[in-house]
């Protein structure tokens, strides 16, 4: 049949279609599973919804009684939401202040801390809660033995002290993800609403404010070129199995003209000369400096822009000695590389590609920190666009649209379709501008505002409409 | 009934679409993301229709008034129908430029057939999960309904079975559409519209009482109708 045909012969040269939003695809697929497990748990668990603890910090000033007036539960719900958002600013400042003092190993304590906390306390919870609501059988020792487990495990991985297959690191983080918004959809209804507002709000300030505290982490850490402890989802630029050899795909670099080649010469062929002696590749530096001009402007959802420059491990060591023609014509070579047995190596190749950019003055980082219950933090983050490797999106980012969705979730499916749309069309309009304006983006506002209008139409129009076509077996 | 019932109910309703995705969609991005495009996109037409007649809303007795609900919702579809060819003309030239870029080959004609079913497969998907999936979280539990006019079928067999049809009327009307433009056909680019209106009008005899029993097996005999003129409009491309 046709499309037999084309599969065959599209073998090694790929098509247009496998290849473009590759990346796009692979970070909306770990933002999909959370959703969905969090939508699947929501409607799984919640039987009787008042047994359930939602997080008390957020509770603080008010909690809501449904016998309480319409104006009094909103005006609750409001002040909920403003001393979250005060929490949440005191605590990013404050990880401001130990980045800035060079508390590196307090913040990843605090890190390591953190994620232990959620994944033990609220997985237990959670835990306990399928095990009330399906009559499962289980002794004490066995569930707390394999909590302590997961948890010891999830510390390990998702903030990785050692290397570990990227599936874990990921998993881990979507786990911690799911988790957390698990709970917090507990919230009561106007409080959860204004809650993400209110977070969207305070993302897009501290973001792209000056004085926002996400912007100084960020200005910090690319003038320190220093690695941010955070929790941050990174997806891997896409390596397909079995396209080996120089016809596998190309990869592009996105390249910035060096505005200063002397000063990122040198730094640059030290770093590229080490990696060239471990690897046997020599790779040719992203770029040397972000300049506007720059010239391939690769599209956001093209393949991921990685070049390396395949020479013999001879060469490798003389690297330092000839940065000139390196770095100055890498702007068209397209070089083939990377088969799928080179996995292992194409991680490592990342990460240190990605400390390369940092040290180019490329990368923006914003974190923001989520304080629950005082005890456990999860890292709220944004997007931020890496050349090489995968899209960043920030575990705060998961967390906030599972919330969304699990809220969307508490009503109907419909809703939760509608939202699901609205988030997935905020954040592929958020990485189009993040290809355009190249600085780092809030990921949280145009998603929730799209998500909390999608939410409400859909609940006060488009659900009366639906449902009374639909009784009278009348379809369109 | 009973967790076997509801997915039974959702596997009639969506069956064809999984195969579909899992077969041809899920492994190209590119393809995934025409879909969610095209989701949206009919979501976004049903909730601007849902606005404008919400005034009208609930029915109650006065069912004529159907009449010009699915008419003014055929006629918006159809005409946004119009617009994704458009609009595909105008990216199919941005996506070839990509491709010279990347060095990859254009977009070859199975490719935009693939294209346009990722298109009308995203209607078809937003449809049934509008009108279908959410309805059936009921039927997950112990019990079934039936409905006063349609006492011959359970409730969600007869919305599983008449959303299976419209699911592949949109998915392959697409694929008509685009093919009758491409090859300056009218009569194809007609067809999609008027049986679009047809399936729709059909679906209008489940007012009556019984008429359930006439409407699903109609709709069924579109759906099969719009595969067939599919299938003979590629076909005559000389594969």
């Amino acid at each position: 049949m046709d499309s037999d045909q084309e599969n065959s012969s599209s073998g090694p040269s790929g098509s247009l279609l496998e290849s473009l939003g590759a990346e796009l695809v692979s970070i909306l697929a770990p933002v999909s599973a959370c959703m969905l497990f969090v939508v699947l748990l929501v409607r799984a668990l919640v039987v009787n919804s008042s047994q359930l603890q939602a997080p008390a910090i957020a509770l603080v000033i008010y909690a809501e009684d449904p016998s309480d007036s319409t104006s009094e539960k909103l005006g609750g719900a409001l002040l909920n939401a403003l001393v979250f958002v005060a929490f949440v600013t005191a605590a990013t400042f404050l990880l401001v202040g130990l980045f800035y003092l060079r508390c590196t190993k307090c913040l990843r304590l605090y890190v390591s801390f953190s994620i232990f906390n959620v994944l033990v306390y609220l997985g237990a919870a959670l835990g306990v809660l399928f095990v009330q609501t399906y009559s499962l059988p289980v002794d004490v020792i066995t569930f707390s033995v394999v909590i302590f487990n997961f948890g010891v495990v999830g510390v390990l991985v998702a903030f990785p002290v050692m290397p570990v297959p990227i599936i874990f690191t990921q998993g881990y983080l979507v786990l911690i993800g799911m988790l957390t918004a698990f709970w917090f959809t507990f919230l009561p209804e106007w409080t959860t609403w204004f809650l993400l507002v209110a977070m969207a709000l305070y993302d897009i300030a501290a973001v792209l404010l000056p004085g926002g505290p996400l912007n100084m982490l960020l200005e910090l850490a690319s003038k320190r070129e220093e690695e941010l402890p955070a929790l941050v989802y990174e997806s891997r630029p896409v390596v397909r199995p079995g396209q080996q050899g120089s016809q596998s795909r190309r990869w592009r670099r996105r390249v910035v003209v060096a505005a200063s080649p002397s000063t990122s010469a040198e730094t640059a062929p030290s770093r590229t000369s080490l990696f060239a002696r471990i690897f046997g590749y020599r790779v040719v530096s992203p770029y040397q400096t972000v300049s506007m001009e720059a010239p391939q402007q690769a599209e956001i959802l093209q393949a991921p822009e990685e070049e390396a420059v395949e020479t013999s491990p001879g060469e490798a060591g003389d690297g330092a000695g000839a940065p000139g023609n390196r770095d100055r014509d890498p702007a068209e070579e397209a070089i083939p590389l990377m088969s799928r047995h080179v996995d292992h190596r194409m991680e490592t190749l990342s990460a240190f590609m990605a400390n390369e950019e940092r040290a180019a003055g490329a990368i923006h980082d914003e974190l923001r920190e989520l304080n629950n219950d005082g005890s456990e933090g999860g890292e709220l983050g944004r997007i931020e666009s890496v050349t090489e490797g995968g899209i960043k999106l920030g575990l705060g980012d998961f967390i906030f649209y599972s919330v969304l969705v699990g809220r969307a979730a508490m009503f109907d499916l419909m809703t939760v379709w509608a939202c699901y749309l609205a988030i997935v069309a905020g954040l592929g309009a958020t990485l189009a501008l993040l290809a355009v304006w190249r600085r780092a983006l809030p990921a949280l506002p145009i998603s929730i505002s799209l998500g909390v209008v999608f939410y409400f139409l859909t609940r006060l129009v488009l659900e009366p409409y639906v449902l009374q076509l639909d009784t009278r077996l009348v379809f369109f | 009934m009973t967790v076997a019932s509801g997915v039974g109910y959702t596997l009639i309703a969506l069956g064809p679409g999984f195969s579909l995705f899992f077969l041809s969609i899920v492994s190209k991005p590119l393809l995934i993301l025409t879909l969610l495009a095209s989701t949206l996109v009919w979501l976004a037409s049903l909730v601007a229709l849902a606005i404008v007649w919400r005034g009208f809303l609930p029915l109650g007795s006065s069912d004529w008034i159907c009449l010009p609900l699915l008419a003014s919702s055929v006629a918006l579809q159809e005409f946004l129908r119009v617009h994704f060819w458009r609009t595909f003309k105008k990216v199919e030239s941005s996506l070839n430029g990509v491709a010279v870029r990347i060095s990859k080959p254009p977009l070859r004609p199975s490719e935009k057939i693939e294209i346009a079913i990722a298109l009308g497969f995203g209607h078809g998907l937003a449809h049934s999960i509008m009108f279908c999936l959410s309805l059936l979280t009921p039927a997950f539990g112990p019990g079934t309904f039936y409905l006063r006019s349609c006492p011959q079928m359970p409730f969600f067999l007869v919305i599983s079975l008449i959303s299976l049809g419209f699911l592949l009327i949109h998915t392959f009307s697409m694929v008509i559409f685009f093919k009758g433009y491409e090859d300056h056909n009218s009569g194809l680019r007609f067809f999609v519209p008027a049986m679009h209106a047809v399936a729709s009008s059909l679906t209008l005899v489940n007012l009556v009482q019984n008429g359930c029993v006439i409407g699903t097996p109609l709709v069924m005999l579109c759906a099969a109708l719009t595969l067939f003129v599919c299938g003979k409009s590629l076909w005559q491309k000389g594969d």
